[in-house]
């Protein structure tokens, strides 16, 4: 059975089709990225994965499980939001994720924050956007869930922090879980992707491992990827 | 989870709400000294003038920015907390929709029930320290009597009992109906804030309009000339009716408010 699982799944928002009927299949252990432009569906489709949005039609199953409080316990989610409250330290937080998911691990969460020097008592509101984004991934990359679905972490931050970003997940990510990373910044998530979907306009128009995209056509997936959305 | 939920929830507004708590009985004791010694020295010099005005204004303001920075507060944690961008960490803990819901209700309540036993001490501590204890003692008597008098019957432990589940009910009513409002207002792309005050306007004049419908009436009217279903006497007709009404509108403000958050959210 497949850890994250879509089927005829469609979201529309009044008259504007989202997510287009789309059936899509996930396996454990593997780094998948969910490639598309802005307006693809790709935050709707992360979205409905986290019951944070319901769908039109059609299933989504995480685990076996349909978005509910049990799958929650399973995911580790990274919005592309500033979601934190900005009046906790990271201290609080913490024990606030502490509190919530069984499967956080603070030890290796300290470890990760100790490494950039933030203060256990400042509070979010002092910090700046970057260090604010990297707590937050840190917080997140520091559960050991099934699945991990991280939207557009490398959207909006200096190529070192991305560097820092895409290091901070693959050396925390749980070697048995899905890692599905929404982004149209492709070059730069290239190298540590096992697999690809290409979402176009609420359309999978590709799902492939990158290997084979690489292979069968001769190009980088990026390079591949501005052929198939060029405008 | 509605337990982790509620520590959370308590802390988050306690950190806001209590400070001033303490700064309410502070001011009404130093308004209660300044009015004790205006009391013993006739004629002010300029000095105490202004120190009277200051603790008199600083009173006034006190009270005034308690009650504005509570209804701020119930606001806010709901708007920004369940509604904003924090909603994104709330609605993936695995907790349903009712604790979260809950858990902005009940923090709201005990917070609010917190400031009126506040309330309730500055006003004690302003009788204790402008009169001398013992007719601080009469104070109390009088203020038994009175009510016991008020009430006829003698048991005031039960009356007063009574009137403190009609307020807390009350509480949990607008709190439900402010909630409400603001998970309708949520609905709409823009203008959010200015969609709930219409929803609440709305809620009220469909409250306005059911009290006025001919059955409804016919029923409070039953309902306190027969004394009402649970009691015999006129209070406590008017009692079944203020708690059945009430627990009427928290169930269906609840009932709107866990609808639209568990299958219509809305996050930006």
């Amino acid at each position: 059975m497949s850890i994250f699982a879509c089927q005829n799944l469609t979201k529309r928002y009044g008259k504007l089709t989202a997510l287009d009927n789309i059936d899509l299949e996930l396996e454990s252990g593997r780094i998948v990225g969910l490639l598309g432009p802005n307006g693809s569906g790709k935050t709707t489709l992360i979205k409905l994965a986290n019951r944070l949005l319901q769908p039109t039609s059609g299933s989504i199953l995480i685990d076996g499980k349909a978005p509910g409080v049990e799958s929650k316990k399973n995911i580790a989610y990274l919005p592309d939001k500033e979601y934190l409250p900005d009046w906790m330290n990271t201290r609080q937080l913490m024990h606030f994720y502490g509190d919530f998911y069984e499967d956080f691990d603070p030890q290796r969460a300290t470890v990760m924050l100790a490494s950039l020097d933030i203060p256990s008592d400042m509070v979010l509101k002092k910090m700046s956007k970057g260090t604010k984004e990297k707590v937050q991934l840190i917080l997140t990359m520091s559960r050991r869930a099934k699945v991990y679905l991280l939207d557009e972490p490398i959207a909006g931050v200096d190529p070192a922090a991305r560097d820092y970003i895409l290091r901070t997940i693959i050396q925390n990510y749980e070697e048995n879980s899905l890692v599905l990373i929404s982004t149209h910044l492709i070059a730069d998530v290239e190298s540590v992707l096992d697999e690809a979907v290409f979402l176009k306009q609420g359309h999978i128009v590709l799902h492939k491992p990158a290997d084979e995209i690489r292979t069968e056509t001769g190009k980088s997936v990026d390079e591949y990827f501005r052929e198939v959305f060029r405008c | 989870m509605l337990g982790k939920l509620l520590k959370y929830e308590l802390k988050a507004m306690g950190r806001i709400i209590l400070p001033l708590y303490l700064v309410l009985i502070l001011a009404s004791a130093l308004f209660a000294v300044n009015i004790k010694l205006n009391d013993k020295t006739q004629s002010l010099s300029g000095f105490m003038n202004i120190i009277s005005i200051v603790t008199t204004i600083l009173f006034v303001a006190c009270i005034f920015v308690v009650v504005i920075v509570m209804f701020f507060l119930v606001v806010q944690r709901f708007y920004k907390n369940l509604l904003g961008q924090e909603g994104y960490l709330m609605f993936t803990l695995p907790a349903s929709t009712l604790s979260h819901i809950l858990s902005k209700l009940l923090s709201s309540l005990i917070w609010i029930v917190i400031g009126l036993f506040a309330g309730c001490s500055a006003g004690f501590l302003m009788v204790a320290i402008i009169s001398d204890m013992k007719t601080f003692n009469e104070f109390i008597s009088e203020i038994m009597w009175n009510l016991d008098s008020l009430v006829g019957s003698g048991s005031i432990v039960k009356q007063l009992g009574m009137a403190v589940v009609i307020l807390i009910l009350g509480i949990m009513k607008s709190l439900s109906e402010i909630y409400a409002s603001m998970a309708v207002g949520h609905q709409f792309n823009n203008h959010r804030g200015l969609w709930s005050i219409l929803a609440y306007i709305g809620f009220s004049l469909i409250e306005l309009g059911i009290s006025y419908l001919p059955f409804v009436k016919k029923i409070t009217v039953q309902l306190t000339e027969q004394g009402g279903f649970l009691y015999n006497e006129q209070f406590h007709g008017t009692f079944a009716i203020a708690v059945l009404f009430s627990l009427i509108g928290i169930l269906i403000y609840g009932a709107i408010t866990w609808r639209l958050l568990d299958r219509r959210l809305n996050l930006e």
